[in-house]
C-alpha cells in the first residue's frame, strides 16, 4: 500500500512515516502543501494523510484543490484545532476523515486501512457477509446461520462498520465518530457496552465468536480461521 | 482652578450668557427704536396739524391774525428768550417770512432749517434742542415755518435704553462668569471623584467602588454603570484566576505524575513486564491531559457565544431521546436505573451537538456521583417561558459548602481530585445553557443531585 504523508512537523512525519514503513506500506512524506498537492496529482497513492495547518496554504483549501484537480485518492485530515465545526469542514472540503492530534498510531492505522478499503467512486454495496452473517442494508435485517436477529440501530450501525472492514481493527474513538457521530469522548464505557450488547446477540447463541477485542484500542471481526 | 476655566461646563455657561445677553441687547434695541420711532410719528403728526391750523389762521387773518394767536400784538420777532421758552414750554415756534424774504414774525433762527432733526444751540451753547422745521408757502409770496422741539419722552427713552445696556453688560458679564465658574466646580468636584476611583482601579485595586449621591442624577447613573461594568470585570477576573489556578494544577499533576512514570522507565528498563506497565499508565495520563486541553478548548469555544450563528430550530425531545437510548445500557451496565419521562415534541432553537454533550456529562456525572444500585431520572416538559430538563439522582448529592461553586471551572469536590474528570464537565453543561439563553441550576432541599436546565421557546 502506498501512502503519502503531507505533514511539515518532522517529528509527527517521521513517527508516521517510521510506523507505516514498519507496517510494511511505502511513505512518501512532503513538508509542504505544493509540494504535497504536486506529489498527490502526479503518483498514485492508496491514501492521503495531510495536514490541516501548514505552511503556504491552509490544508482545507489544499484539499479543495486536490478534489477540483480529480484526485479521488481518499484523505485523512490531521489537525491541532479542535473546533467543533472543524471536523464538518474538514468533511465537506474534501476529506474522507478527520482525526485530532494528538493521537495514537493505532487509530492512524486502522483509520488508514479502512479508508484504502473504500475504493473511490464505488457505490455502497448493498449486503455484506462474513463468516456466516449476513447484513442487508436495504432491508436492514441481519441473519446469522439462517437465524433472523433482532438489533438496536447502533447495534445495527456497529456490525455495519465491522463487517464493512472486516479482518481489521476498528477503534473505540472510530465507532463514536461514525456510529454517534460524538465529536466528544465520553467518559463513560458507551461504546464498550453497546458493542457487549451487539456480541450477546450476534455471537453468544453461536458456536464461534467473531467479534473480538483488541485490548486497549477497539474491535475486529474475524471471519476466518 | 486652572482646570475649572477648561471645563466643558465653564465654557459652556459663558458662551450661553453671552448668547443669552446679545439676544437681550438686540431685542431691547430693536423695541426701543420701534418706540421711538413711533414717537417722532406722532410729533409730526402734531406739527402737521399745526402748519395746518396756521396756515388756515393766516390766510384768514393775514400777519394780523396769527400775531392775534400768539397773543402778543407788539412783540412781532422773538428773542433767544421767548424762542426758548416757546420750544420747551409749548414744544414749538414759528417764523413767517414776507414774499421777499424779510422776518415778519416768530424766530429767525429757523430760517434754512431743514426737515429733518438739527440740533439748536441757545445761550451760547449751554442749552440744546433738537428742532425739526416744516415749511408752508401761500399763495401771496409768503412762507412759513414751525419749528418742533424733540419731546422730552424721547430723550428720556434713549438715554435708559443706553445706560439700561451699559448695565446689563456691566452685571451680567461678570455674573457669567461667576455662574459658570460655581456650576463647573460642582460638576468637576463630582466628576473628579468618578476619575480618582477609575484612577487608583486603573493602578490595580479592582474592589474599588464609584460613591453614589442617592440623587439618582446623572452622575449617579454613570457611577452605578461602572459599578456593575467593575462588578462584571471583578468577577471574570475571579473566574480567571481560579481558571489559572485550577488550571495550573490540572495539568501539572497529570505532568509531573508522567515526569515521575518517565524515571521509573529509566529505572526499569531491563523489566518488560514493568515497562509495559508504566507505559500504559503514561499513556493514560498523557490523555487525561489531552482531555482537559480539549475540554478547555471546547468550553472557551461555546461561551465565545459564535455558534449561536449555527443554531437551528430542532425537536429536542427527539434529541434527547436519542442519546438516552445509548446511555439505557450503559446506566443498566453500571447496576443503575434509568427513569425516562419525556414529553414528545418539543422545539426550540439550538445547537443539537451541543446539546448532546451537555446531557452526556450531566449523565456521566450521575453515573459517577450516584449511589451505587440507585436511581437516575430525566424529565423533559415543556414550561411556559420555554422548556425545563431535569437530570436528578437518589445519591449523596452535593454538599452545601460545595453547592455553590459546582458550576466553577475546574472545580471538584475535594475527594474527587484524584478521580477521573477534570471539573470542566459541569462548566460546560452551564456554558452550553447560557448559550441557549437559557440556565441551570442544582436543585436545593433535595436529597441526590438534581439539576435543572431551563430554556427559552423556539419563538
Amino acid at each position: 500500500m502506498r501512502v503519502l504523508v503531507i505533514e511539515d512537523d518532522a517529528e509527527t512525519a517521521s513517527f508516521i512515516d517510521r510506523g507505516l514503513t514498519e507496517e510494511g506500506y511505502a511513505v512518501d512524506v512532503c513538508g509542504s502543501s505544493r509540494d504535497g498537492i504536486l506529489a498527490a496529482s502526479s503518483n498514485t497513492y492508496d491514501v492521503i494523510v495531510f495536514d490541516r495547518l501548514l505552511p503556504g496554504m491552509d490544508g482545507m483549501d489544499a484539499v479543495r484543490v486536490l478534489r477540483a484537480s480529480q484526485v479521488e485518492t481518499p484523505i485523512l485530515m490531521l489537525t491541532a484545532l479542535d473546533g467543533i465545526d472543524d471536523r464538518v469542514a474538514g468533511l465537506e472540503a474534501g476529506a474522507d476523515d478527520y482525526m485530532v492530534k494528538p493521537f495514537a498510531f493505532v487509530e492512524l492505522h486502522a483509520r488508514l486501512r479502512a479508508l484504502a478499503r473504500r475504493q473511490p467512486l464505488v457505490t455502497d454495496e448493498v449486503v455484506l457477509e462474513a463468516g456466516g452473517v449476513t447484513l442487508n442494508r436495504a432491508k436492514r435485517t441481519v441473519i446469522r446461520d439462517g437465524v433472523q436477529l433482532e438489533l438496536l440501530p447502533r447495534e445495527f450501525e456497529i456490525l455495519d462498520i465491522l463487517l464493512s472492514n472486516q479482518g481489521q481493527l476498528v477503534t473505540r474513538t472510530m465507532l463514536l465518530d461514525k456510529v454517534w457521530g460524538y465529536a466528544f469522548d465520553p467518559k463513560t464505557s458507551l461504546v464498550q457496552t453497546h458493542v457487549s450488547r451487539l456480541r450477546t446477540k450476534i455471537d453468544k447463541p453461536f458456536d464461534k465468536e467473531l467479534i473480538r477485542t483488541v485490548r486497549g484500542s477497539g474491535y475486529m471481526l474475524c471471519a476466518d480461521e | 482652578m486652572n482646570k475649572i476655566l477648561k471645563s466643558t461646563v465653564f465654557r459652556l455657561t459663558l458662551r450661553s450668557s453671552l448668547v443669552f445677553l446679545l439676544i437681550i441687547v438686540c431685542m431691547g434695541w430693536l423695541l426701543g427704536m420701534s418706540f421711538l420711532w413711533e414717537l417722532d410719528d406722532n410729533t409730526l403728526l402734531e406739527q402737521e396739524e399745526r402748519v395746518q391750523w396756521l396756515t388756515e389762521i393766516y390766510q384768514e387773518d393775514g400777519l394780523h391774525g396769527i400775531r392775534e394767536e400768539f397773543g402778543d400784538p407788539e412783540e412781532t420777532i422773538w428773542d433767544e428768550d421767548h424762542a426758548f421758552f416757546m420750544l420747551t414750554e409749548e414744544g414749538f415756534a414759528v417764523l413767517l417770512l414776507s414774499a421777499d424774504n424779510e422776518s415778519l414774525f416768530g424766530f429767525p433762527a429757523l430760517r434754512g432749517m431743514s426737515a429733518d432733526w438739527t440740533s439748536l444751540s441757545f445761550f451760547d451753547d449751554e442749552e440744546h434742542l433738537e428742532v425739526r422745521v416744516l415749511q408752508q408757502r401761500f399763495s401771496d409770496g409768503a412762507s412759513m415755518s414751525v419749528g418742533q422741539a424733540r419731546s422730552d419722552e424721547y430723550f428720556f427713552v434713549s438715554e435708559t435704553m443706553q445706560t439700561g445696556f451699559f448695565w446689563l453688560c456691566v452685571i451680567v458679564l461678570p455674573l457669567a462668569i461667576v455662574i459658570g465658574l460655581i456650576l463647573s466646580r460642582k460638576v468637576y468636584r463630582r466628576l473628579n471623584e468618578l476619575v480618582l476611583v477609575a484612577e487608583e482601579i486603573g493602578h490595580g485595586s479592582l474592589d474599588q467602588r464609584a460613591p453614589l449621591q442617592g440623587k439618582n442624577d446623572e452622575f449617579d447613573r454613570l457611577a452605578s454603570t461602572m459599578n456593575a461594568m467593575l462588578d462584571r470585570i471583578q468577577s471574570l477576573h475571579l473566574n480567571l484566576e481560579t481558571a489559572s489556578a485550577g488550571m495550573a494544577h490540572d495539568l501539572k499533576t497529570p505532568l509531573s505524575r508522567l515526569s515521575n512514570r518517565m524515571q521509573l522507565l529509566q529505572q526499569d528498563k531491563d523489566d518488560p513486564a514493568a515497562l509495559g506497565q508504566h507505559l500504559q499508565v503514561a499513556q493514560a495520563q498523557l490523555h487525561q491531559i489531552t482531555n482537559t486541553l480539549h475540554n478547555l478548548l471546547r468550553l472557551s469555544e461555546i461561551e465565545s457565544g459564535q455558534r449561536r450563528e449555527r443554531f437551528i430550530e430542532l425537536d429536542v425531545s427527539a434529541v434527547i431521546s436519542d442519546v438516552l437510548d445509548s446511555y439505557e445500557p450503559v446506566f443498566t451496565d453500571a447496576g443503575r436505573t434509568l427513569q425516562v419521562s419525556l414529553v414528545p415534541g418539543i422545539r426550540m432553537r439550538g445547537d443539537a451537538d451541543l446539546l448532546v454533550q451537555m446531557l452526556t456529562n450531566l449523565l456521566e456525572n450521575s453515573i459517577e456521583h450516584g449511589r451505587p444500585g440507585g436511581r437516575t431520572w430525566v424529565r423533559l416538559q415543556g414550561a411556559r417561558d420555554g422548556c425545563v430538563l431535569q437530570v436528578g439522582d437518589d445519591g449523596p448529592g452535593v454538599p452545601d459548602a460545595e453547592q455553590s461553586r459546582i458550576f466553577e471551572r475546574f472545580f471538584r469536590g475535594d475527594i474527587s481530585r484524584g478521580a477521573p474528570g477534570n471539573g470542566l464537565g459541569l462548566s460546560i453543561v452551564k456554558a452550553v445553557c447560557e448559550l441557549h439563553g437559557g440556565s441551570v441550576a442544582l436543585l436545593e432541599q433535595h436529597t441526590g443531585a438534581v439539576f435543572d436546565c431551563h430554556f427559552p421557546p423556539a419563538a
